[in-house]
């Protein structure tokens, strides 16, 4: 039996995102769900899986930076916009004595 | 629930046990040497499912004065064993495996969806658990016997070798014991070997018609004898390797 890999997503509760757990190979897509639900969702794991052929996975290049950014923007994160609130209250307090 | 004298409950709960128990030890020698790597996790998986259904079965029989489970399972000969002689048959190849386990796996099927209804309630939960696992285990086993079937030429005859074989003993399951009028008569047992029989013939067909593969007739009447105690030297040996280590120190704290 010729064998593919398959990539394991597993959704642990409703609404929640499914997210990769794991890799099996099998010889096609039948063996593949049955093994799936057999390695990753014996245990009350979660709800559902998706399996998928890996070579149908669409995939930036691996040894690529490209989706590294080329500066930093992090003052663009809610993250820095909750700093720069902190530093205009911190300004005006100053002002103000 | 019915008051049933325990001395008939117990040999019924421990023949249900044991099918599970030795069953389980021969799926668990799968351990390392299974087709793929997958394949030995799915299936020491399984193997670990039906000693824990064992386990349900024999702490119940504890409950109606059986021993510990434990003594049951590692203090036993052979003879004192209720269960199938098909299921303690050695492993021999994949196919053979295959195809026993997913002809027990029917049969549990069958006898656990009726002890859905039995008029014991403590069996009527083991039920649910149980079903809740071997719905895994049918897939498992159905999908191996279709791609066995489908294959190639090897594959097929094996497996062809392999049905013939597990035909030839699967009237021990449904052999018939001093217990099961008494239990039927009590509702604790709603279907009884006479009617597992024939469900259990249907299923087969359903299953291997589709494939070309004859299904030669179970009603052989070969394989008995495992209910009243009657075993093989296959059970003898399963249970060296079963009970070595807890031989060694009987008294030892796990």
């Amino acid at each position: 039996m010729a064998h593919q890999i398959y990539e394991v997503f597993l959704q642990t509760d409703r609404g929640e995102p499914f997210a990769q757990v794991g890799s099996l190979a099998a010889p096609d897509r039948e063996f593949a769900m049955c093994l799936a639900k057999e390695l990753f969702s014996r245990r009350g794991e979660g709800v559902a899986l998706w399996v998928v052929p890996r070579g149908e996975i669409l995939s930036t290049p691996l040894d690529e930076g490209s989706l590294v950014a080329a500066s930093d923007r992090t003052y663009r994160l809610g993250e820095g916009y909750r700093i720069t609130v902190e530093k205009r209250r911190r300004l005006k307090g100053a002002r103000a004595s | 629930m019915t008051d049933l004298p325990d001395d008939i409950l117990r040999p019924f709960l421990i023949s249900l046990a044991d099918d599970e128990l030795v069953l389980g030890h021969r799926d668990s020698e799968w351990c390392a040497f299974a087709p793929m790597i997958e394949e030995d996790v799915a299936f020491a998986s399984i193997a670990q499912d039906e000693m824990g259904h064992g386990r349900l079965y024999y702490r119940l029989a504890h409950d109606h004065g059986a021993p510990e489970p434990d003594a049951l399972v590692f203090e036993r000969t052979a003879d004192g064993f209720r269960s199938a002689v098909l299921l303690e048959r050695p492993n021999g190849d994949w196919a053979y495996t295959v195809a026993r386990h997913l002809i027990y796996d029917i049969y549990d099927d069958i006898l656990t969806s009726a002890l859905l209804g039995s008029s014991m309630k403590e069996l009527r939960d083991i039920a649910v658990l149980v079903r809740r696992e071997e719905r895994y285990h049918l897939e498992h086993q159905s999908v191996w016997v279709r791609h066995l079937a489908g294959g190639g030429e090897d594959s097929r005859r094996r497996l062809e070798t392999a049905l013939t074989r597990v035909t030839g003993e699967i009237s021990g399951l449904t052999e018939e014991a001093s217990w099961h009028a008494p239990l039927i008569e009590a509702g604790v047992l709603p279907l009884g070997p006479e009617e597992i029989r024939p469900r259990l013939e249907g299923r087969l067909t359903e299953i291997f018609a589709p494939m070309e593969l004859v299904v030669p007739g179970i009603r052989t009447g070969g394989g008995l004898g495992g209910r009243l105690g009657h075993h093989t030297a296959d059970l003898e040996e399963a249970l060296r390797s079963l009970q070595e280590v807890w031989q060694i120190d009987t008294k030892a704290t796990w």
